[in-house]
């Protein structure tokens, strides 16, 4: 059943790909710009351009060059880009990697503080705790990733000099440099996430926490650690791995603009690449994967969303 | 099942949480790299922008050339003051009419081993003619290029070329193998076809995120005191790495942790900040001048009298002291910019008048109606500031202004039309006279300026053969210029850069800076 079902989701994806492919051609089509004239710059006599124009395809109609891409994506090649040497699927894979570690490093980093202090909170409902607690949950939410960012390197990386302000090193390069460059951008990135499961989690936590089989567990004689990590997380966490899911999407797209603050070269700066020097076929690459992973991860959500709480039934 | 499942997730997370607080900062600061023997030490550059392509002679872009200066040498080099002084080339001997070169070369090592020979001179320089527009106007007469025997070029002519080895010196025309050459042909030269004599080899560019220079050990100095570009070079560091940091306030932090060690493009407002850094230099980088390029094929201003007017309108101290600091911005009238040997200010009366009733009349005698002027700007700090204050300024005078900000590809696109635009601002990189302002050659010009006297001019000053009739004959230039204004000259302007940590950094005032003869300080 659970083959079907996320075979069913995978296909009903393929129409949406479809579309962002399309409509992403059709506006980098409609803003004006040339690659060719970004590449060759102001001393470019017409006829260079030109020349250079038709060596990338460029004097082709649009239809064309769409249909040939397209072309290209159904046998699995995503083209070659105008820019960059290397073809379009191994620059994403070689730049995603670094936007992914990200990312996933401060999803997780995200779960653990979100969850810790929502059931805090929770538990301390009324409380001082609880109240300060939740004023951060709404200040990590209010705040855009890139104040929190700058914050970040000003005071941890210009004054205290703990962490490094730019860069990125591979975990799998140097482990322990590699958490020293992440620690400043996971933690801005982070930062809103967790905030946004801590807010869900007390939420559905204080409904649970009120429910008559709690009371009944209590009335058992249950101790409270058991009550409340056997009996009342597993049923509260259901709405927070939504909140995750969809979360985990605005995320990659927040490491746009902290990979930007933080020097670090993942898809972040390969878009604004992409964007500044009209390189549509990485572009269109880049939409089709980033996409492709925010459909792979609400598909991810709601299967783990059936494991954990098993009165969700897939259909 | 779940909830083990979930404990262990949350555990490793904990125990990765726990794992972060313990990195060092240090770790990846520059000059940790040490090289067995020869220069030691790892100079990282924070680039402002990343070139898309490292092919610096169909290129002109400077975020190419500041990589590439390192690793190609031309024939003859600038110095200090734009004059050119032999680097590869050794005796050169020049026909008294000066038509014909003959250039001996210098005993030096590619980076692949091979020695440099005639034959890459001529391979080399015939692929830059094919791919540099401007050669064509700068090797216009050539009539021979020749390999003479295995270290000698000659270089013939049908009209005097005493300006030769200025054009010889610019970065454009760097000598690479023959064998690179032809392999890239008109097309694009690729990283692993950068094989050059220069004091530093590409040792690998990974697009976007750094290019990595190691020191050449079989690196052959030409003899001299370094001046500019000219003189003798020695690589002082094993390693440059050029890191593209798009955003200025993290190149800031970069350099105030001690993670930079050049650093481009730093944000104006900050200079106070950047100058209290300890072991931090500022090495301001004369760019060239920011300047508004008139539309000479448009109705409104095509012709001159109406240029004139605006030109005559404008204040530029007020535009200069809108863009900063004193020491990032300098005014003259001279073009291409002040510091040539051509440095003058004949035909300029009308250049930072300021004069707006003066303005309101010239246009009127030149049938000026009070259409409005439509200017493009990008929002490049110097560019947007002179656009504001031009609108201001012209407005006073009576234009009214439609001020249009467009990003970078869109407003390339627009200023290479005929129509859409009347001024479109930017910025003239320096040159070492202004006949390799490409503004004021047919066919390749923003705007489409256009002007056979001008031409003639140019072509005096290309084949005059002594010193006078050289300054003669630009200053005759200029003051065409200043008659025609095929743009507004602003304020000359430098970009913020700053060093950390650098020892014998040569903030040299040609307009590429160069990263030989410096070192790591302790």
């Amino acid at each position: 059943m659970l083959l079907a079902y996320a075979t069913r989701r995978v296909l009903a994806a393929v129409p949406v790909l479809l579309i962002v492919a399309l409509v992403t051609f059709l506006l980098m089509s409609l803003v004006p710009g040339d690659p060719a004239l970004v590449l060759l710059g102001d001393s470019a006599t017409a006829e260079s351009v030109a020349r250079l124009r038709a060596e990338l395809g460029l004097d082709q109609p649009a239809v064309v060059r769409f249909l040939s891409w397209f072309g290209g994506v159904l046998r699995g090649d995503l083209g070659q880009s105008i820019f960059l040497s290397d073809p379009v699927a191994t620059i994403i894979a070689k730049r995603g990697l670094v936007s992914l570690t990200l990312a996933v490093v401060a999803q997780a980093v995200a779960i653990v503080l979100g969850i810790a202090l929502g059931v805090v909170a929770a538990l301390r409902r009324g409380r001082w705790t609880d109240r300060l607690l939740s004023t951060a949950a709404v200040a990590g939410i209010a705040l855009p990733n890139f104040v929190v960012a700058i914050v970040l390197v000003a005071f941890f990386a210009v004054r205290l000099r703990w962490f490094p302000a730019t860069g990125f090193v591979a975990p799998w390069d140097d482990l322990g440099r590699s958490l020293a460059t992440l620690a400043l951008p996971v933690a801005a990135l982070a930062f809103k996430q967790a905030a946004l499961i801590a807010r869900m989690m007390r939420g559905s936590m204080v409904e649970v926490l009120d429910s008559e089989y709690v009371l009944a567990a209590s009335a058992r004689g249950l101790s409270r650690v058991r009550r409340v990590v056997r009996h009342a997380l597993p049923n509260a966490l259901g709405p927070t791995v939504t909140v995750i899911g969809v979360g985990f999407g605005s995320l990659v797209t927040g490491t746009v603009i902290v990979e930007v603050v933080f020097g670090i070269p993942g898809l972040g700066q390969l878009l604004i690449d992409g964007v500044r020097t009209r390189d549509i076929v990485l572009l269109q690459g880049l939409m089709l994967t980033i996409t492709a992973v925010y459909v792979a991860v609400t598909l991810v959500t709601d299967i783990v969303q059936a494991w954990v709480n098993p009165r969700v039934k897939l259909s | 099942m779940p909830r083990r499942a979930l404990a262990a997730l949350l555990f490793a997370c904990v125990v990765l949480l726990s794992a972060c607080s313990g990195g060092s900062p240090g770790d990846d600061g520059p000059g940790t790299e040490a090289a067995a023997s020869g220069p030691s030490g790892r100079l990282v550059v924070a680039a402002a922008e990343e070139p898309e392509t490292l092919d610096f002679m169909a290129s002109t872009q400077g975020n190419v050339h500041i990589r590439t200066i390192n690793v190609v040498e031309t024939l003859w080099a600038f110095d200090d003051s734009w004059s050119p002084q032999p680097l590869l080339a050794d005796d050169v001997e020049v026909s008294d009419d000066a038509t014909r070169y003959t250039i001996g070369l210098r005993d030096v090592l590619f980076h692949n081993g091979d020695p440099l020979t005639a034959t890459d001179v001529v391979a080399s320089l015939e692929r830059w003619m094919a791919v540099d527009s401007r050669a064509a106007t700068w090797m216009s007469g050539l009539t021979g290029l020749e390999a003479t025997d295995d270290h000698t070029v000659t270089v013939t002519f049908d009209v005097p070329k005493p300006l030769l080895p200025s054009y010889l010196a610019t970065t454009s025309t760097g000598i690479i193998p023959a064998s690179a050459a032809q392999a890239a042909g008109e097309g694009v030269l690729g990283p692993d076809q950068l094989i050059g004599t220069g004091p530093f080899m590409v040792d690998h560019w990974d697009q976007g995120v750094e290019l990595v220079l190691t020191a050449f050990p079989d690196y052959r100095p030409v003899d001299g005191a370094p001046s500019g570009h000219a003189g003798k070079r020695a690589a002082g560091v094993a390693e440059i790495v050029f890191q593209p940091v798009l955003d200025e306030n993290a190149r800031l932090a970069g350099l105030q942790t001690g993670q930079f060690n050049y650093v481009e493009s730093l944000p104006l407002d900050q200079l106070d900040v950047i100058k209290s850094t300890p072991g931090v230099e500022v090495a301001p980088r004369r760019v060239g001048s920011v300047a508004g390029y008139l539309n000479a094929q448009s109705d409104l201003l095509g012709d001159p009298a109406m240029r004139r007017a605006l030109l005559v309108a404008l204040d530029l101290d007020e535009v200069a002291t809108s863009l900063g600091p004193q020491e990032l911005w300098k005014l003259s009238p001279a073009i291409p910019a002040s510091g040539t040997r051509f440095e003058s200010d004949a035909g300029a009366e009308d250049w930072n008048a300021g004069d707006p009733d003066r303005a309101r009349q010239l246009a009127a005698d030149a049938g000026y109606a009070g259409q409005p002027l439509t200017v493009i700007t990008t929002s490049t700090p110097a560019t947007y500031r002179m656009a504001v204050v031009l609108k201001e300024q012209l407005e006073a005078a009576g234009f009214p202004v439609d001020l249009q900000l467009m990003e970078t590809a869109a407003m390339q696109e627009r200023r290479g039309q005929a129509d859409g635009w009347h001024i479109a601002m930017g910025q003239i990189n320096n040159v070492p006279d202004a006949t390799q302002l490409s503004v004021l050659s047919c066919g390749n010009t923003v705007g489409g300026y256009c002007s056979d006297e001008m031409n003639a001019l140019v072509s005096q000053f290309t084949q005059a053969t002594s010193d006078e009739e050289l300054k003669k004959a630009h200053d005759a230039i200029q003051e065409l210029f200043y008659q025609d204004v095929p743009y507004l000259k602003g304020p000359e302007v430098s970009d913020l850069n700053a060093t950390y940590g650098l020892v014998d950094f040569d903030p040299t005032t040609l307009n590429v800076p160069h990263l030989w003869n410096t070192s790591l300080a302790g």
